[in-house]
């Protein structure tokens, strides 16, 4: 009974189906077990089946932990957050944050800092006599929120003049499209032969040995006109310095001597540049990172 | 609301599931650097779509299949690095008789090609049935029987033979 031959798709069952788990009533699930019915060798292999089953399950899911991975991804996250607030008032981004806080704030700003006149206005009491010094500090009050309000839209205003964008915003856009685009690299034109629009130009603080190939290209970085300049040294590293006329307070004066950022797969680092905001990106690590800066200059 | 049904917050799944998605996308990628690339990419997919997570008690399923169709859509990509049996060769030769449970398996897993390593993953690690793996992957399901009886087959014999390889004479 034990050697009697199996038919193959009979043989996958015991595979397959997991009596434990699946649907008892599924039609694979009833074949199977009328065939260990039937047949106590297969149901012995079954059960060796299962318990191998366990044992490699558990095998897989385990493994050592990966430290600093959650930091990690809760700052990439940071900055994708940022970016979708941009999109965002910032009344919405508070109403979401915090409603029922809001809410509560706003109450108790209208009620007054004292629970007796709240507890006035609630019962229809009267409104009390208003003296002098109550006077003085509702004008203080209306001073204030004038000037606080005042100061409001002026930051709103300047908020709609200026792109809103962090340096790290920056620097994860341009790793990003630059990851994403690098079937384009040194297809743009090539540096000398033509020259990029007026205004952009490649930053005095990226390295050019003899040999190397620089070509630019025309691209749209975290929505704003920028210009990349791809470099091919003569090792064959690559690198791309991403150029975009803008000033952000956020981002050093001078190239970072290490990464700002690190992916699997490229190194990045971001400054500003007079009047250019700069996003060097390279195929690799740190160390070819460095090899794309040009020795700092004598301080004196 | 109570605790199982209330929609988590991106930064508690991070906490929550990080490393169990960073090892998914290991033994789907055989590589720290690509699993971790992996891990990130699906986190900023679930931040998106975070809507989509229709029974949060089920948060782990959600991030593990956003892992595996991350790891696929890669694949299909241009850029393919290392050849499967090839990478598993080089692993092998390096084997010795320190080498742990854990990556023997990582090696007999790799040694396997990537659909049937999909599989052996969704069976093992997202403990799915043969229905929803056809389902995922919209495979017929007597294709994924066969697929997967074999594929479980093929990891046993080369676990066994790792195994046998490394065991102290």
């Amino acid at each position: 009974m034990a050697s009697q031959p199996i038919d193959p798709k009979d043989e996958d069952l015991l595979e397959i189906i997991q009596l434990d788990r699946d649907d008892p009533q599924d039609a694979f699930a009833q074949r199977l077990l009328a065939i260990l019915r039937e047949n106590p060798a297969l149901a012995k292999r079954y059960e060796e089946i299962r318990r191998r089953d366990a044992e490699i399950g558990n095998r897989l899911k385990q493994g050592n932990k990966l430290s600093g991975l959650e930091e990690r991804i809760l700052a990439r996250l940071g900055y994708h957050n940022e970016a979708t607030d941009n999109h965002l008032g910032s009344s919405q981004t508070l109403d979401v944050a915090h409603p029922e806080s809001g809410a509560l704030r706003s109450s108790l700003c209208e009620g007054g800092a004292s629970p007796v006149v709240t507890s006035r206005v609630v019962t229809g009491a009267p409104v009390p006599r208003v003296g002098r010094r109550q006077w003085l500090r509702w004008v203080g009050a209306l001073a204030t929120a004038g000037a606080v309000g005042g100061l409001g839209i002026w930051v709103w205003q300047r908020r709609k003049e200026k792109p809103r964008i962090s340096a790290l915003a920056l620097g994860n856009a341009a790793t990003e499209l630059f990851e994403a685009t690098l079937d384009g690299f040194g297809t743009g034109r090539l540096l000398g032969r033509e020259n990029p629009p007026q205004g952009y130009r490649l930053s005095r603080d990226v390295q050019v040995f003899r040999g190397t190939v620089i070509t630019w290209r025309q691209v749209t970085l975290a929505d704003l006109p920028a210009i990349v300049f791809d470099l091919s040294h003569p090792g064959g590293e690559k690198g791309s310095l991403f150029v975009i006329r803008l000033v952000l307070p956020d981002l050093p004066p001078m190239p970072p001597r290490r990464p700002c950022l690190r992916t699997s797969r490229s190194s990045a680092g971001w400054w500003q540049d007079n009047d250019l905001a700069c996003v060097l990106v390279v195929l690799g690590g740190p160390r070819v990172y460095e090899r794309f800066l040009a020795p700092p200059a004598p301080l004196t | 609301m109570d605790e199982g049904s209330r929609q988590p917050t991106i930064e508690e799944l991070v906490v929550q599931h990080a490393q169990t998605v960073f090892r998914y996308a290991y033994r789907l990628s055989g590589s720290v650097a690509d699993a971790e690339d992996l891990t990130q990419e699906t986190f900023l997919l679930a931040a998106k779509n975070i809507a989509q997570l229709e029974h949060p008690a089920r948060a782990q399923g959600w991030l593990l299949a956003i892992t595996r169709n991350a790891f696929l859509r890669q694949r299909r990509g241009p850029h393919v690095t290392l050849l499967d049996d090839m990478a598993a060769t080089i692993v092998e030769s390096q084997l010795d008789s320190d080498d742990t449970d854990e990556q023997l398996i990582q090696i007999a897993l790799q040694s396997l090609p990537e659909q049937q390593r999909v599989m052996i993953l969704m069976f093992y690690f997202e403990d799915m049935s043969y229905k929803d793996i056809a389902r995922e992957l919209g495979v017929p399901i007597g294709t994924v029987m066969s697929r997967l009886a074999r594929a479980k087959a093929a990891l046993r014999k080369k676990l066994d033979a790792l195994t046998k390889k490394v065991a102290p004479v």
